[in-house]
Formats: structure tokens, sequence, C-alpha cells
């Protein structure tokens, strides 16, 4: 057992929940994080490692250090909460992506190779980009398509990259790197998935509009994976700090703007995550630390922050400021479990974020950063302004409104928010619980005089400011630009020329696999049992041609086709 | 802007407050940057950057990114965008 990569648990329930009855599938799904969290507890500890050799490549699945286990511990919670809150959740598929997305995200922690992280990095961003495809809104696919466009381009350019390392003597050991063309090359994958500007649109652009629960999920992966990596590969790397302070303004920026409560959140996971990736940056002991304890109580609290945002859409069917208020009274408890979510991230003394947010700028203080520890003070104006103010008065709030209706809540939701409220209150009140399991002994102390006051007047006086212009903050009825619009505007030619050739074949395939299903269940007695049933995963005959008719393989294919070519062609310059 | 008495009084109570909190129990100010030891900083710097990252983005949002039709299918923004199965 001391040699099994945690990853294993999780990809076999992935592949269990598809053909097992609802009941039982929705056991497996929690309980699989669950039993993965035990076998990190119980059966390994650092320095276990698993490796064997594979056509002369030194492979390493399984490698155990205090960084990978703060993060796999991390993930199953986050795994095992989120299948709570998708207990409800009657697609098997957006189940079984969801265990394979948390799986994978495990996977690339304690790879301890490069080959290793490739293989699973690429596994993440196929199997979240269901979570998105099967949202259900009008524009679930077409963001979909775009986000696996866009990992694609992210996970070719990491290959690229390990290839190049390896062509030019490296090994298949994932270390720090140094400033090699490799190096750069990784790191530009790397900084795709931590969403950093100018590469960060995907996100914002994609989860508000993945399936309620499937974005509970997406919160927690996919950046904090890239931060692991990064504090992994490229601490110190001075760069990153610039990048991460600039990351914690533009999030906050962008959210003013935002009408849409899941995307406002979507741009404050690029704020807190530019603090994590500015830590990475400074690469001293307290500032890894500190990324690898923000990045934990991240996961958490801004779990909760989508869930309660995932529950307001669930009860009333709206999703924007301009369509909501006015119905705290009828959703109390929703608003009660969102606002601990809301202080954790604002870093309200006795939750999470004052514990772990405050190291970062401390670590920021030790290296005389002064310019950053403004900036990082200011960003975290912002954080309170939008997630602990704007968002919860607007979207429950204001006068009274009757006309919007507001359903009941699935019980198991509520559990899992009060499970994440718990741990968002646990960390900020037993910080040493979280400080224990850190990659460094820790030298840090939160609850000080001077901390404890100098946060509080400045979150006092962030409402006040709020109060005084509560009407410039309303949501307004628009769609924002970023940076996606470069691509997007460019998606026509790309399709038509590159996309639609690339994904002939499969539309063709698709066709084909529909029709059998077709015949297959006219010649059965009973059409809607049996194996085609089996075959078109629980929704009749017709879901496998809509699952394989218009999926964007097309655009994964073509971005792959795109970054490689441009890759070689970066080769040919250089070599 | 809306400068109501309530919203006068909780400042004014807020600010005294503040001050009695930290002359009586911080000890030792650090000095963060240049002016962050000077007593009632904070409440200073929350009150200031809050106004600033307001004023600043909507400035930026309306003259730069936000539209009210939308660019990618040239459909008006709506105040709820359609609804739909999500799950």
């Amino acid at each position: 057992m001391d040699s099994m990569p945690p990853v294993v648990i999780m990809l076999i329930a992935a592949a269990l929940v598809v053909v097992l009855p609802r009941t039982l599938r929705r056991a497996v799904a929690v309980a699989a994080p669950i039993l993965m969290l035990a076998h990190l507890a119980f059966f390994l500890e650092t320095g276990d490692s698993w490796s064997f050799t594979w056509l002369s490549l030194d492979l390493e699945p399984l490698r155990v250090d205090k960084l990978s286990l703060a993060f796999g511990y991390v993930f199953g919670i986050a795994g095992a909460l989120g299948a709570i809150y998708a207990w409800h959740q009657e697609s098997k598929l957006q189940q079984a992506a969801a265990l394979a997305y948390a799986g994978s995200s495990i996977g690339v922690v304690f790879a301890g190779d490069l080959v290793t992280l490739v293989l699973f990095w690429e596994l993440k961003a196929v199997s979240s980009a269901y979570l998105v495809w099967g949202g259900g809104w009008p524009n679930s696919q077409s963001a979909s398509a775009r986000y696996l466009f866009v990992h694609m381009v992210g996970g070719s350019t990491v290959l690229a990259g390990v290839l190049w390392h390896l062509g030019t003597g490296g090994s298949t050991d994932f270390t720090l790197f140094d400033g090699t063309i490799a190096g750069w090359l990784i790191l530009g994958g790397f900084a795709i998935n931590a969403a950093i500007p100018p590469l960060h649109a995907w996100l914002a652009d994609a989860y508000p509009e993945a399936s309620i629960t499937g974005s509970v999920f997406l919160s927690a992966f996919t950046t904090k994976t890239a931060v692991y990596v990064l504090a992994r590969g490229f601490a110190g790397w001075e760069i990153l700090i610039v990048l991460g302070v600039i990351m914690a303004l533009y999030g906050v920026i962008f959210a003013v703007l935002e009408n849409d409560i899941r995307r406002l959140l979507a741009y404050h996971i690029i704020s807190q995550v530019g603090y994590m990736v500015a830590a990475v940056g400074m690469g001293t002991e307290v500032a890894i630390n500190g990324a690898v304890a923000h990045a934990f109580a991240h996961v958490i609290y801004k779990g909760l922050l989508f869930m309660g945002a995932g529950a307001v859409i669930y009860a009333t069917g709206r999703r924007t400021l301009t369509a909501l208020g006015g119905i705290a009274g009828r959703m109390r408890i929703v608003v009660a479990l969102y606002m601990i979510g809301a202080l954790a991230i604002s870093a309200f003394p006795l939750f999470s974020g004052f514990t772990t947010k405050s190291m970062i700028i401390f670590a920021a203080e030790e290296e005389h950063i002064e310019w950053a520890v403004a900036l990082l003070y200011l960003a975290s104006v912002g954080t309170f302004l939008h997630t602990g103010l704007k968002l919860p008065y607007f979207t429950w709030f204001g006068p009274r409104r009757d006309d919007i209706p507001v359903g009941p809540v699935p019980k198991n939701m509520i559990v899992a928010m009060i499970g994440a409220a718990a741990l968002c209150v646990g960390i900020g009140v037993y910080p040493q619980l979280l400080y224990n399991i850190l990659p460094f002994a820790n030298s840090y102390e939160a609850y000080t005089a001077e901390h404890v006051v100098t946060t509080l007047q400045l979150l006092a006086f962030t409402a006040i400011a709020f109060w005084l212009l509560l009407h410039k903050l309303r949501g307004e009825a628009t769609i924002t630009i970023d940076t996606d619009w470069l691509y997007r505007k460019a998606g026509k030619p790309v399709r038509v020329l590159i996309q639609q050739p690339l994904e002939w074949p499969f539309t063709q395939a698709a066709r084909l696999a529909g029709r059998i299903v077709q015949i297959a269940s006219r010649i059965s007695l009973t059409p809607e049992s049996g194996w085609p049933r089996l075959l078109s995963l629980g929704g009749g005959p017709s879901t496998i041609i809509s699952l394989l008719g218009r999926p964007p393989l097309g655009a994964a294919v073509a971005a792959m086709f795109v970054t490689f070519a441009a890759i070689v062609l970066l080769a040919a310059v250089f070599d | 802007m809306i400068l109501s008495r309530r919203l006068l009084l909780t400042t004014t109570v807020a600010l005294g407050l503040s001050a009695v909190v930290e002359l009586l129990f911080v000890e030792q100010r650090h000095r963060f940057f240049l002016g962050s030891d000077i007593t009632l900083f904070w409440t200073a710097f929350g009150f200031a950057a809050c106004i600033v990252i307001v004023l600043v983005s909507k400035w930026f949002g309306h003259t730069f990114v936000m539209r009210h039709t939308d660019p990618y299918t040239g459909e008006s923004v709506l105040d709820e965008p359609s609804e739909s199965d999500h799950g």
C-alpha cells in the first residue's frame, strides 16, 4: 500500500460510477476521496516512492514529500465536499469527470517525474472540460471548446518544454528548473493553468458556464495544481512576484465590472492565486509555506463561495446581480454559510484567510519588497469589497423582492457547505492544524494585537467606503471583454480552416456510433434496458449521439496541432 | 454619494473605536512601507483603497471593456441570460 499512487483510488472510482446504479454511484463518489485521504494519512509518509524504467525513461508515479502531501490532503477534502455537494447530480458522466479531474490533479501532485506529470496534466484538462461542456447553459459547449483549446495549448507547451529538457540532457526528475528555453516553455504552460494575465481569460470564460456542481470542483483544482507545480519547479523566479501582484489586482478590477455572480468569483480566483504566485516568486521558506497554506485555505473557502453561488442559481434559476436581490429572508442558511466563506477570503480574524494570506504579505515584508506589500494590501481591500460586500448585498439584500421565485436547496448542498464552513473557522481559530503540515517549520504568528487591530480597521473602513459608493456598485447588464476577445474573434477562420477538417473524422465516427446504437435499440426487445442503454450511458440512445456528435475534440486537436507547429518553428529558429 | 447622517455617525464611531483600541492594545507598530506606522493609517488605507478601486475600475470598464451588446453574437445583453438545464 505504501507504493500505491493515490490517484489509482480516484480513477477506479471514476470508472465505477459510469456503470453503477444511482445510489451506489453517489456513495462511491463520496467514499473515493475519503478513502484516498485515509490512504495519505495512514499509508504514505515523506520519502515514500515508486519508480521504474520504461522505454529508457525513469518514471516515478509516486513521490511523497511534505509539499505533495499538503496538496494531496486539501484535494482529498475538496473532492469529498464536492461529491457531497453533487450528491443530487443525475449525470453519471459529470460525476465520473469530476472524480477523474480530482484524481488527475492528485496524480500531478504526487508525480515525481515529468512524463507522468504531463500524462495527468492532459487528463486533468480533458476531464475538467467535460464539467463545463455538460453545464447545460446556452454557452456551455462553446465555452468548453475554448477551455479545452487553451488547455491543450498549455499542455502542449509543457510537453514541448519537457521534450526539449530531455533532448538537451535533462533528467525526467521533476525539480527546480533553470532559465533555459525548456524551463521557460514549461513555465509558459504552467502560467496558463495558473491563469496569469494575459493567459487567464479561459477561467472567467469557462467557470460560470459549468454546471453548478462542476464549478465547485473547477474552483478547487486547476489553478491550485498550477500553484503546486510552480512551487516545485519555479520557486524563487522573481518574475513571478511581479506577475502575482498583477494577478491580485487584475482580478479585483474586473470583479468590479462583473454582473454574473460566478464570473465575479472566478475573477477573484485569479486575484487570490496571484498572492500564491507572488509567494512562489519570493521563494523563501516562509513564502512557500504561505503559498501552500493560502492554497489550502483558498480551495476550501472558494469552494464554499461557489457552493453558495450555486445554491442561489439552483434555487432561483438566476445568475446575475441585476436579476437578484431581496431574497435573504428566504435563504438564511445559505447566506450565513456563504458569509463564512466571504469572511475567510477577506482575511477576517478567526477565519482561515487571516492566518494564511497574511503569511504571504509577511514574507514580502521580510524580503523588504515594499511595493508588493502595499499592492497586496490594496488587493485585499478589493477582495472584501466584492466577495464580502458587493456580491452578498446585491444577491440577497436590498429591498425585498417577492417576484423572484426561490425553490428549496437540496440538503446535501447545505451539508457540504457546513463542512467547508467548519474548516474555514477551524483553520482560522486553530491555524496550527494547517501550519503542522506545511513544507517547512513555521515561524509565523498570525494572532498579534497589531495584526488583528489593523486588519479590523482596514475591513471596517472598506465597508464604510462601500456604503458610501453603494449606488456605483450595482450590477450592470453588460458583457466585459477580456483577452479571450483575441482568440474568440480569430475563432472563425481557425474553425473553418483547422478545426472543422480535423473534427471531420470524429464527427463521422460519432454519427456511425449513434446509428449503430439506434439500430441496436430497435433490435433489442427492451430497448431502454440492456447493452444499448449501457452504451448510451443512461440517457437513451440519443445521448451517445449528443455526447459524441459535437464534442470539442476538434478544438483540442487543433490546439495541439497549432502549438506543436509553433514550437517546431521555434526550435528551428533557436537550433 | 450618499452622505447620510447614519453613515457619518457610523464613520465617527468607528474612527473613535479604532483609535482607542489601537492606542490601548497595539504596543509596537511595524513600518511595512512609508507611513504605515502612523496611528489610524489602516483606516485611511481601507477607505481610500476602496474608493480608488471602485472609481478606477468603473472608469476603466466603461471606457474600454464593458459592452451593452455581446461582441461575439451581436445580441443585446439582458439583465438575466436565458435559463437552461444547469443541474
